[in-house]
């Protein structure tokens, strides 16, 4: 009785309610304000051979990046038994950078493998040369703890020895465990589900729906693709530094539409930096497949059928796809959000009316961590939102984080309540916003005063150049990082930096505004 | 004080809805023992002025009962004065205060975008202007020290220009104002001075979490003056209607005297769908049902919440994109109805909603000139809704136009009609299904220990479908189910709730939250004494948020209920020692999300909800005499699609089921506003109440 076009739209509501349990398990469990507040974490479903099937809407950057964590999970074993549990981070080896760790277990109906679910989330320290892991450095030794793909379970067996040694590497280990244990939750709540649908449909039924799934975002994103005028088009902007004196670096696309595919092409981008704002190629794929996921509708499932219909080129050895040993934290971070803007500044001169002004171009991202007054260790980090571009239907929204992040942020009562820190001002940056007819959004002010002598590491962009405006509109206003030590006069800061600080200082960000769309009206 | 019981009064429940208000009313049983009697009542509502349905329906209602029967009565209202004029943007001019550098604290937010790849999103704009927001300078830290005092000159300063701004009603949420609220106070007090309608978060939300307490605080302060202004106009008017009182349904299920309502609008802005999950509950306790699933399919969505022997509220809602800090019932909505509409999308798949076709021209089978196949469509093609069963027979269901509007569907997927129907059945179904595990398996609940409740004029053609595949063993369809709203308010406790921030390590805190608490039960006492004249019991039902330290969500942990009767004296919190409140949370947690955490544990509000019965029902309401009957005769015979395939399915009314009687699916049963399916193997048996207590095959799939 039931039409294959219906146990389409059944089995997506099934993989979808998986990935979304996963979600609330890690949620609820997690233990960092990072993972439970600010939400910083994925949870996906992939078929036998690594494709996405399901994702629960946490954080884009993880979207393109998850695949390729679950092939380096299969490269590196040749079986797997129920209970398993893979841990990685290894931005070389299926991670991004190495706050992200990755959890995968592999799904069983019976003995049969049927598929593999995944969780990553960003955790507050991982150790590395400063706290907060995400330092100024010139290789990745320096940046964290590194973990290939490795069995944390081994048949359901916790390889205690393992975890022992990662946890002895981090600054806050408690904190650690127990968010570590919050995406095992979640592994085991896949488990569980994948059962439940097995018993009800069969093993049959779930390998054939997943594929079809597949090939149902594949159509989706083929329809959408053909509606792109054919053509060639290029864009380049720039990484203003790497924090080590590398200034401008560029990054060069060329998104070559035709018919229902596209090719994305990265030749002529900067050889990979010295600092840490490379991107390796799990990177760059995220961003890519984020823009073109934007056009598609928001109901649409974000499952792995997206990616087929593109090719995305980067040369090895580029800030767009780095190399063994370079230094990554801000790969993630920040050059995504700069791939974004090439990838829509290249698309938008085919959709002009689609594609709005660049964002603010940068997750603004500050780790501080110390002793505090009881001498225990802390470690925080947050990353701000600023201005969104304008578009041809009105106005950035202001103060929102954009693109490829979406976390919320630490309440001020939660932060001080939490840290040895105090807030003195949060609030909107007027005026940052691109002027247009339709204005850019404005970014965000967020001054913290130090209670506690401390380090703190700021990885930002956007504070010398601008994010673009389109159609005429301005371009938004670049961000500041200003500094004031022991009530003394502000003295301006590099857009990558790292510091100790005294009680009394005050580090003050001022976060880019949103390009503005449009000639502005006389 | 002394406990004088009042003569027996009714009590009228009013629940007004988009088109209609409902209105019933319930009369003391005349002596011990015997049934309460029960009248509804139906107007049409007048959203311009919303009373004039209520006081037009009540006068009506009571009109019926002779002069000298006339009992004295409380009306018990369930409005959506505060909701509308939230999601309309019609509330009252609103200022807001803060502290100095934060004023921008409500258009930030929690800085996330509501739709993650959207990148063209509209702005809804502010719900309170920039030149309406003003900045103190003052400072209150952390541990609840003064940093910057507040001074007699910026108190003046900035109630004076709050005054002079043209606002008519101010929130005020300063940082940490719930740990030491001294600055707060002075300013409302000194805002209040000027005539200015004021909310305080401390009072509102004495909770922790700036913006979710800023936002909680200016929607109280936003739709109080309305509410207010509304209340007392009704209240005037039900008075010289002949009633005694008035109450107010909140978004906790409890309600409350209309001095309050007018005070604290932001309990009431979540009230609509309560009415129905209390007069679920009700009904199933009635049957002896304890613990309920709900299931309210409407026309446009579906409303579901899970009830677990006694009401319980969440504090975690939220409504027109801003959070909501008050206790609510934890109902999770989703846009699947029988209005819902059905379409291929580009990529091929079949989906059903969240477009609907509303009441207007409502599902092609209206014959009010729908074109689009929506799930009532389906049911109708598949026999599943008898044509003549729609209200009572005043309409006639158009199978033509049904079939004409499936048909284009059907065409491009290549299927016949039944197979389109059946098959959009099916995607609506797994929605559904997926709000269910939502609110239960998502929590920690197995749904095969619940009784899916189903109400809502849709719900019974698919209640047995989800319960068998959710594994829920039990569905009850409550008589009247059209005015389980309007029951569910006359039988509501009044109910008054209480929290106070208070953070740190639980066995260091824990002599602090105790005298939280024992300041909020004396409040709880003196509020609620008055209220409490049905028993003169006032009942406390205490309870204490703990997490894992370092965490940044926290648990309920209940403690004993105090039952203070009103001429005793102020009762003592009960106080269990730190271990014994560490080994519950453990459990609790463990319960919830799976696993404990071998960490210190660390307390963050004190809680109190306070109620005292607010009405004389009783709980043998609809009994009717028994009849040993047996199997039930139908009054037809239909194709049915039933477990996908057609077959000669028995067409009965309800009403001439008698209590006592049994039937096995497959079934129709159909009433006035409702149809119930029966699925093969499922037995039906009514109870002495005239619900339908259905037992689902669930071994069958």
């Amino acid at each position: 009785m039931l039409v294959e076009q219906a146990r389409l739209a059944i089995f997506n509501n099934l993989f979808r309610s998986v990935a979304d349990e996963m979600g609330v398990t890690v949620e609820r469990t997690a233990y960092s304000p990072n993972i439970k507040e600010r939400l910083d974490f994925s949870c996906a479903l992939f078929t036998t051979e690594g494709e996405m099937v399901a994702q629960a809407a946490h954080i884009p950057v993880h979207l393109g990046a998850m695949p390729l964590s679950v092939k380096a999970a299969l490269d590196r074993f040749p079986s797997f038994a129920p209970g398993d549990i893979i841990m990685l981070n290894d931005p070389y080896m299926g991670g991004t950078h190495l706050p992200d760790i990755t959890l995968i277990t592999p799904l069983f109906a019976g003995d049969e493998l049927i598929g593999f679910a995944a969780c990553r989330a960003h955790h507050n320290d991982v150790g590395g040369v400063s706290a907060g892991s995400m330092p100024v450095a010139k290789d990745i030794f320096q940046e964290g703890i590194r973990i290939p793909p490795v069995r944390l379970y081994d048949a359901g067996k916790l390889n205690s020895a393992l975890l022992d040694l990662i946890l002895a590497n981090v600054r806050v280990p408690r904190e650690r465990r127990a968010d570590l244990y919050a995406q095992v939750a979640a592994l085991r709540r896949a488990q569980i589900r994948a059962e439940e649908i097995v018993a009800k449909y069969g093993v049959a039924a779930v390998r054939t729906q997943m594929r079809e799934l597949l090939d149902y975002t594949e159509r989706l994103m083929r329809e959408r693709i053909r509606r792109i005028p054919d053509g060639r088009y290029t864009f380049t902007d720039v990484i203003e530094d790497d924090g080590c004196g590398n200034t401008d670096l560029s990054i060069r696309v060329a998104v070559e539409v035709r018919g229902d595919e596209a090719s994305v092409d990265f030749a002529g981008s900067a050889p990979q930096a010295e600092g840490p704002v490379n991107a390796v190629y799990a990177v760059t794929l995220s961003a890519v497949v984020y823009c073109f996921r934007c056009l598609l509708g928001p109901e649409t499932p974000a499952s792995g059928g997206s990616f087929r219909p593109l090719t995305v080129l980067a040369p090895e050895g580029t800030v767009v796809n780095a190399s063994f040993p370079a230094p990554v934290a801000a790969g993630n971070v920040e050059t995504s959000q700069r791939i974004v803007d090439v990838v829509l500044g290249a698309l938008a001169q085919a959709l002009p009316d689609e594609i709005p002004a660049a964002a603010c171009g940068t997750m603004n991202n500050l780790a501080m961590g110390g002793f505090d007054a009881d001498g225990n260790a802390f470690a925080y980090y947050e990353t701000m939102g600023g201005g969104m571009g304008a578009h041809a239907g009105g106005d950035g929204l202001s103060a929102v984080q954009t693109h490829m992040t979406n976390t919320k942020n630490t309440p001020v009562e939660a932060l001080e309540l939490a840290y040895p820190l105090r807030v003195v001002r949060y609030g909107i940056r007027r005026g940052s916003g691109g002027a247009g007819r339709y204005s850019g959004g404005d970014g965000l002010v967020r001054e913290i005063e130090v209670l506690q002598p401390c380090d703190a590491t700021l990885l930002t962009e956007r504070r010398r150049t601008a994010p673009y405006g389109l159609v005429g509109g301005s371009p938004g206003r670049p961000g500041r990082n200003l500094l004031s030590r022991g009530g003394g006069p502000w003295q301006e800061l590099d857009s990558k930096v790292q510091l100790r600080l005294e009680p009394g200082d005050r580090l003050r960000i001022e976060t880019p505004g949103g390009g503005g769309y449009g000639v502005p009206a006389q | 004080m002394a406990f004088l019981p009042s003569s027996a009064e009714a009590i009228v429940g009013v629940d007004t809805g988009g088109t209609f208000t409902d209105i019933i009313l319930i009369l003391p049983s005349p002596q011990p023992g015997t049934p309460s009697r029960l009248i509804a009542h139906k107007v049409l509502s007048t959203p311009e002025d919303p009373g004039a349905a209520v006081v037009q329906g009540v006068t009506e209602l009571i009109g019926q009962i002779s002069a000298d029967e006339r009992p004295a009565f409380t009306v018990v209202h369930g409005s959506t004065v505060a909701t509308n004029a939230l999601l309309e943007r019609r509330g009252a001019r609103t200022a807001f205060v803060t502290t100095a550098g934060f004023e921008d604290l409500l258009r930030i937010g929690r800085q996330t975008r509501r739709h993650l790849y959207d990148l063209r999103p509209a702005d809804p704009g502010p719900l309170i202007d920039d030149d309406l927001v003003f900045g103190v300078r003052e400072r209150v830290v952390a541990p609840g020290n003064v940093a910057v005092p507040l001074s007699r000159e910026e108190i003046d300063r900035v109630a004076e220009a709050v005054a002079r701004s043209g606002a008519r009603s101010v929130a005020v949420c300063l940082l940490f104002s719930f740990k030491a609220p001294q600055h707060e106070a002075l300013l409302a007090s000194a805002l209040a001075a000027r005539g200015l309608f004021v909310s305080a978060s401390h009072k509102v939300l004495p909770e922790y979490r700036e913006y979710e307490r800023a936002a909680t605080t200016v929607i109280n302060a936003y739709v109080s003056p309305l509410m207010q202004h509304y209340l007392a106009s009704l209240e005037r008017r039900l008075r010289s209607a002949g009633a005694r009182r008035l109450h107010v349904m909140q978004s906790s299920g409890g309600c409350l005297a209309p001095g309050d309502a007018g005070e604290l609008g932001v309990h009431t802005v979540l009230s609509g769908p309560a009415g129905g999950v209390l007069g679920a509950f009700h009904a199933a306790r009635m049957a002896g049902i304890e613990r309920i699933i709900t299931f309210d399919m409407g026309g446009t969505s579906t409303d579901v919440s899970l009830v677990d022997g006694r009401i319980a509220t969440t504090s975690e809602s939220e409504i027109a994109g801003l959070p909501l800090r008050v206790p609510t019932l934890p109902i999770h909505t989703v846009g699947a109805g029988g209005g819902s509409i059905a379409y291929l999308d580009a990529g091929g798949a079949l989906c059903v909603g969240p477009r609907s076709a509303g009441a207007r021209p409502g599902p092609a089978c209206y014959g009010l000139g729908g074109n689009e196949p929506t799930v009532t469509d389906a049911h109708v093609l598949l026999g599943r809704l008898p044509k003549t069963a729609f209200l009572g027979g005043r309409m006639e269901l158009d199978e033509v136009a049904a079939a004409r509007a499936v048909e284009s569907l059907a065409r491009r997927l290549g299927a016949s009609l039944e197979e389109t129907a059946w098959s959009i059945l099916q995607v609506a179904n797994v929605q559904m299904e997926r709000a269910i595990r939502v609110i239960s398996v998502e929590k920690g609940y197995d749904p095969q220990e619940f009784t899916l409740v189903s109400y809502g004029g849709a719900g019974g053609l698919h209640a047995c479908d989800l319960a068998r595949s959710l594994g829920i063993p039990r569905v009850l369809v409550p008589s009247h189910p059209g005015l389980l709203s309007a029951w569910g308010m006359a039988v509501a406790d009044m109910v008054k709730t209480y929290s106070q921030g208070v953070i740190g390590p639980l066995e260091s805190t824990l002599a602090a939250g105790w005298a939280a608490l024992r300041e909020l039960m004396a409040r709880a006492c003196r509020d609620l004494g008055p209220e409490a004249r049905i028993d003169g019991v006032v009942s406390l039902e205490p309870a204490i948020d703990l997490r894992y330290l370092g965490q940044s969500f926290e648990l309920a942990v209940p403690l004993p209920t105090v039952h203070w009767r009103t001429q005793d004296p102020l009762p003592a919190p009960p106080q269990p020692p730190a271990s014994e409140l560490t080994v519950r949370f453990h459990a609790a947690h463990e319960r919830r999300y799976g696993h404990r955490a071998d960490e210190p544990v660390e307390m963050v509000a004190v809680r109190l909800l306070a109620r005292c019965r607010a009405a004389h029902h009783n709980h043998n309401l609809l009994v009717r005499p028994a009849e040993k009957a047996g199997m039930a005769k139908p009054a037809g015979e239909n194709v049915v699609y039933v477990c996908g395939g057609p077959a000669k399915v028995p067409v009965f009314r309800r009403e001439e089921l008698p209590p006592g009687c049994r039937l096995i699916g497959p079934a129709v049963v159909a009433e006035a506003h409702a149809t119930t399916l029966l699925n093969p193997g499922d037995v039906l048996h009514v109870d002495e109440a005239g619900n339908l207590l259905i037992t689902v095959d669930v071994r069958r799939t």
